[in-house]
């Protein structure tokens, strides 16, 4: 689409949220944006009848003040990494990006995105939750779950502030997932044990095909090296799997690939899963006439959630497993299954 | 189709001009229509917005891919805003019930935006209360036409025509007729961008898929289900490249429920992922 404005030609800023941090940066970084004042985020986010394709081809920002809660428990589509305090938390809903594969196209009504600016409130609730918890095991904490915070670390400087936070807090483990190429932007950071970087790759016929406006892989494995030079945990997401023709052999040269430019030995974990999706999330997108062929194959619903039928799953699981413990002891690779 | 809304004939005028839009005459109230534009008329205020925009509705088939952009003057705060400025509008609030609505504003285009208030009774003693712009229809558009096509399928475009002082307010036809000629170059380019983005709302089936669709339809007497999944077949087949592919029908006509249940599932079977 050529005739669009470009994303962030428009700031709607809810009134209380003017005079935070957040705010103003935004505010003084993109004075040529048109402000528009509104009273609540979700006059204008949640409003029926609205394009989310046509609106990313356009993103619009919307700077609000988040009301409780803070933290939300994760679903069963998420893998556990053996923490029974699982959370993740949305400093930002949406993402710059546009996979086919996102359930966030079935989530939410709007393509634009919705910046809380209200960091504070995120940081006291997730001190309150590490306070609460029942067991001795860490909170675990993903803060980029329903967006990619480090593609506008550029833009908004959320990384830098929750690791920055992470850094003073015990008990938390901070998980930041992304797709971006822009380890850069953090890279003056140290390191530290309580914040984990995970990158999702794909391979590159995969990624050109469902991974929308995404970095190429070769930017995301830069980042992943110099992130594990400089120290970081860094965890490795090959989730979905996308079983296309010859997936087997494609993912199988991809890992041998992939482990000829990152030493696996410097990974502190990986993980896998099947492509899978909320079956409303799942019917929603679909009713939107998606151009996507993921959304033509036959799924098993499992409890609600959409995935490929269980005994082809755990095949593929199965198959993704053995590649991988090729370059990898078995304990570093979690798989999500139902 | 794009459908113009003005609410007053000297607003109209130089659109059915330049787009040479022929009047319909089974209307009461002023519509002119051309093969791509319908112009329509709703007088000033909310009044007959509603009703008179429901009621052209088969003229532009029940508003299936219709656009529909109001144009038309504004008062507007002379701090903020000079006569004859041409605006987007970004923000309408509904002075009456305070409701607020927000068009989409996805098109690249080259005029200023600015927010707009609508009042019930025409502003006469000055601008104090009002931020930028004012005008008596835009709200109950955005009302009625959000129940009637998709947000973005909507622009709300205003051009000052005075500083809401009644005395000044004597607002000559030729005068508001410069105006929207002035401005015309600006709004017709508009359009044409606007009109090209209900491209992207192309659906995955074309008209050709869906008559291929109905026809089997009508030859096998399929369900409601079964037309669903028909369907979905179709469009797997056209998300993976296939143009102008359609998949071979068998010539037999089924004589009952069990041959074409029977008949449907093998094509399924055959076509489906």
């Amino acid at each position: 689409m050529k005739n669009t404005l470009p994303n962030l030609s428009h700031i709607y800023i809810e009134k209380d949220a003017f005079g935070y941090s957040l705010t103003e940066s935004i505010l003084s970084k993109y004075r040529s944006s048109k402000m528009i004042e509104i009273n609540n985020y979700k006059e204008i986010f949640n409003r029926s009848n609205q394009n989310f394709q046509l609106q990313k081809s356009s993103m619009k920002l919307i700077l609000a003040l988040k009301r409780p809660p803070y933290l939300y428990p994760v679903s069963s589509i998420v893998q556990e990494f053996d923490s029974p305090n699982g959370y993740y938390t949305t400093p930002v809903i949406n993402c710059l990006y546009n996979c086919d594969y996102c359930f966030l196209q079935g989530m939410y009504p709007s393509g634009n995105m919705v910046l809380f600016v209200n960091e504070n409130d995120f940081f006291e609730n997730t001190i309150f939750e590490i306070q609460k918890r029942k067991n001795k095991k860490p909170l675990y904490l993903s803060i980029s779950y329903n967006t990619d915070l480090m593609a506008m670390e550029n833009i908004i400087p959320i990384c830098r502030n929750w690791i920055n936070f992470s850094k003073s807090v015990s008990d938390l483990l901070l998980e930041i997932r992304t797709k971006s190429g822009l380890f850069s932007s953090i890279s003056d950071i140290p390191s530290n044990e309580n914040t984990i970087l995970s990158w999702t790759l794909s391979p590159e016929p995969i990624s050109k095909k469902y991974e929308s406006n995404a970095p190429p892989l070769k930017s995301r494995i830069n980042s992943i090296r110099s992130a594990i030079k400089k120290g970081w945990k860094v965890r490795v997401c090959f989730d979905p799997i996308i079983t296309v023709n010859d997936w087997q052999s494609l993912y199988s040269n991809f890992f041998s690939d992939i482990f000829k430019k990152i030493d696996p030995n410097q990974i502190y974990d990986v993980t896998i899963g099947v492509f899978r999706m909320n079956k409303e999330y799942f019917s929603r997108i679909k009713k939107t006439d998606i151009n996507s062929d993921l959304y033509f194959s036959n799924y098993e619903n499992d409890d609600g959630v959409l995935s490929l039928p269980k005994k082809y799953r755990d095949n593929v699981i199965n198959l993704i497993r053995f590649e991988l413990e090729k370059y990898l002891n078995k304990d570093k690779v979690h798989s999500w299954e139902v | 189709m794009q459908c113009i809304i003005t609410a007053l004939g000297v607003e109209s005028e130089n659109f059915i001009s330049f787009y040479r839009l022929l009047r319909v005459k089974e209307f009461k109230f002023p519509v002119y229509k051309n093969d791509d534009i319908v112009l329509i008329e709703t007088g000033i205020g909310k009044l007959n917005i509603e009703s008179r925009l429901k009621s052209i509705s088969s003229l532009i088939n029940n508003f299936d891919r219709c656009q529909f952009i109001n144009i038309g003057i504004a008062g507007g705060n002379p701090e903020k805003v000079n006569i004859g400025d041409c605006f987007i509008i970004n923000k309408i609030n509904n002075a009456d019930d305070g409701q607020t609505y927000y068009p989409d504003i996805l098109v690249d285009h080259k005029m200023k935006e600015a927010a707009l208030i609508t009042v019930k009774e025409p502003v006469t003693k000055g601008s104090e209360e009002y931020f930028e712009l004012v005008d008596m229809e835009a709200s109950e558009i955005f009302r009625v036409c959000k129940e009637l096509v998709p947000i973005q399928r909507m622009a709300f475009i205003k051009i000052v025509s005075d500083y809401m002082v009644l005395d000044q307010n004597f607002i000559k036809k030729n005068f508001i007729m410069e105006l929207f000629y002035s401005n015309l170059n600006k709004i017709s380019q508009f359009l044409i961008e606007f009109d090209k983005f209900i491209f992207s709302e192309e659906s995955i089936l074309n008209e050709i898929d869906i008559q291929w669709i109905s026809n089997l339809v009508d030859k096998w007497k399929l369900t409601k289900t079964q037309k669903f999944q028909l369907e979905n077949v179709l469009k797997f087949i056209r998300v993976n490249n296939s143009v102008d592919f359609f998949p071979e029908i068998s010539d037999i006509i089924p004589k009952s429920k069990f041959q074409r249940n029977k008949l449907f599932y093998q094509f399924c079977e055959k076509y489906s992922s």
